[in-house]
Parts: C-alpha cells; structure tokens; sequence
C-alpha cells in the first residue's frame, strides 16, 4: 500500500457516536412504531419514497426519469392540444375570409348585371330605329345589348 | 471492518418486532453508520441525524433484508442517499466541526493526530462523490466492485473517481506534511 492510502487508512478509522446514540435511535423506533399505520395515498407516497430512498442510486435515478417522463409527456399533450385548438381556429378563421370575399364578389357582379340590364331596357325603349325591321332580325353585335353580348366576361 | 456480523436470527427476530434484537443491530452497526455520513458531512451534529434517519428506514424496511451481509450493505447505501441528501440541503451551514467528534473506536498507534485531522479536512474539500468513494475504500475497506454497488456508479467511473480524488490528495498531503513519500 502506498504512503498516501496508509494516511487515509488511518485518518479514516471508524469513529464511535455520541453516548447515548443507540438510546435516541430505539426512542426514536419507539415513536415510530406508536404511530398508526399511514393509509391510501399517503402510505403509497411513503412506499415509494422508501423505495427510492433505500435504493441504489441506479434506482433513485430510475424514479427521476421516470417522473421526468412523465412530466414531459403531460406538458406535450398540453402544448399539443392547444396548437389543434389553434390550427382549428386558423382555419376556420380563413374559411369565414373566404365565405365574405365570394359574397363581396357575387354581390358586385349582380350589381353590374343589373345595371347593364336597366341601361339596355333604357336604351331599347328610346332607340331611333325601335319600330324599324324585326328585332330578331339585328345583328347582336350592334346596340346595348350588343355591347352587353360582347363584353368581356367578368373575372373574378 | 465488519461484513455482517449480526448473530443468525436477530435480523429475524427484529423484523418481528422484537425490540432488543433490532438494539443489538445498532449497536453492532453505529460505528460504521455514524463514521460514514461523519467523514462525508465533516459535522458530527449532522452525522448523528444522518445515521438515526438510516436506522430509522432500517426499521421501517426489515422485512426487506435477507441476510447480514445483505443488512451491511443496505446501511451503507442508505446512509450514502441520506448524507449526499443532507449536503445538497445544507451545503453551507456546517454546525459542529468534525474535530469536535468523539475520538476514533480503535485508538491510533503512534499516529500523529495532527496529520490525521489534517488528512481528514482534505478529505472534506472533495466534491461529495469522490469523497465518499474514498471512505467507502479506507474506512470501510470496500473493493470497488463494492463502492460501485453502494453508490450506483459504474465500477469504471468509481475507479477514474478514485485515482483522481488520490491525485488531489497526494500533492495536497506532500504540500502539508511534506514527508509523504508519493
């Protein structure tokens, strides 16, 4: 053995308690032994803390992963639960948007039909040529109503 | 260095309720208990504390132990989560230096006690698992195969642990004595 463990080896010779140890450790067994027997919860709590007390480290270890776990996957089906809240929120926030602007679209295309079908119901009753040869028998492409036929469809 | 001790039957006879037997294995046991969580906190207040909680679960757990060697083992395991527990709680209230605890069971022969108060504070500056691996190797005599089981450490990591926490203590005595041979 090597100077430095003969030093250690002395220095750390097993020391004697206080008097009276062996007395206050068996009072203290007494007052243990007086108290009733914890129930339900509490005695499990106890269990598991003296599972994990008298345990190696390795087990100790063990129970704080696993209460990590445990932790990590509460929080993450909470964070996840509310992003669907979200995402569900989104869309049918998107979905109300687009609702609105094809209303707002078919609400001015109406307008426009109407109109146009008002100004050619004008035009045709005080047009010059109103009595002369048979309606049927003018070229769509002339007139209001022509115009009208010709216009360009409108896009959305 | 006892390695289970107890007489057969009084590890039965306390874990039926027999009040004198479970006596008989603190005292055969409160040495090692107290010695252990003594050198590891450095105060002997806390140590006593630390060393009645252990007997304390000891009771509470009998029916768990299966043998004396079985008993041995299991002290030192809980007196180690119980003394690294206490550090972690008080790290910077020491109450009653170790200098003031009661003198070693087995009275030194012809050792210099200045030396050893002087090895046992530079024991105290280790970081608590190098610490206890070494009074776990020079007090209680532990192979590391043993340490490595009481602490729940590798036997590799008790091992590097070991030489380096010797490393830190051979300059430190060499600096202090001086006529360690290292």
């Amino acid at each position: 053995m090597k100077p430095v463990e003969e030093e250690l080896q002395r220095a750390l010779r097993r020391l004697d308690p206080p008097a009276g140890f062996t007395s206050r450790v068996m009072a203290r067994v007494q007052q243990e032994s007086a108290k009733p027997r914890l129930a339900g919860f509490e005695s499990l709590w106890e269990r598991v803390r003296s599972w994990i007390g008298a345990g190696s480290g390795q087990r100790a270890w063990v129970g704080l992963v696993a209460t990590a776990a445990v932790v990590v996957l509460v929080v993450s089906g909470v964070a996840w639960r509310q992003h669907r809240i979200r995402q569900e929120q989104r869309r049918g926030e998107l979905a109300r948007a687009q609702v609105m602007e094809a209303l707002h679209i078919t609400s001015v295309k109406l307008h426009r039909v109407r109109a146009k079908v008002r100004e050619a119901t004008q035009d045709g009753n005080r047009g010059p040529d109103r009595d002369r040869g048979s309606r049927t028998s003018r070229s769509p492409e002339r007139g209001y109503l022509g115009r009208l036929w010709n216009d360009r469809p409108m896009t959305t | 260095v006892s390695h289970g001790t107890v007489e057969d039957g009084v590890l039965e006879r306390a874990a039926a309720g027999d009040a004198l037997a479970f006596e008989q294995i603190v005292r055969e046991h409160q040495s090692m208990v107290f010695s252990l969580a003594c050198y590891f906190l450095h105060d002997a207040a806390r140590a006593e504390e630390i060393a009645q909680e252990a007997f304390l679960r000891l009771y509470q757990n009998l029916d768990r132990v299966e043998s004396p060697a079985h008993l041995v083992q299991w002290l030192r395991k809980v007196t180690w989560r119980c003394a690294i527990d206490e550090s972690r709680k008080n790290a910077h209230h020491p109450s009653v230096s170790l200098d003031d605890a009661p003198e070693p069971a087995v009275e030194p022969k012809g050792g210099d006690l200045l030396a050893d108060r002087s090895v046992r504070n530079m024991v105290a500056s280790l970081p608590a698992r190098p610490r206890m691996i070494v009074i776990l190797r020079y007090q209680e005599e532990l192979e590391l195969a043993e340490i490595a089981e009481v602490m729940g450490m590798p036997v590799n990591t008790v091992k590097s642990g070991l030489n380096r926490a010797l490393g830190v203590l051979r300059n430190k005595l060499t600096r202090v004595l001086g006529d360690v041979t290292v």
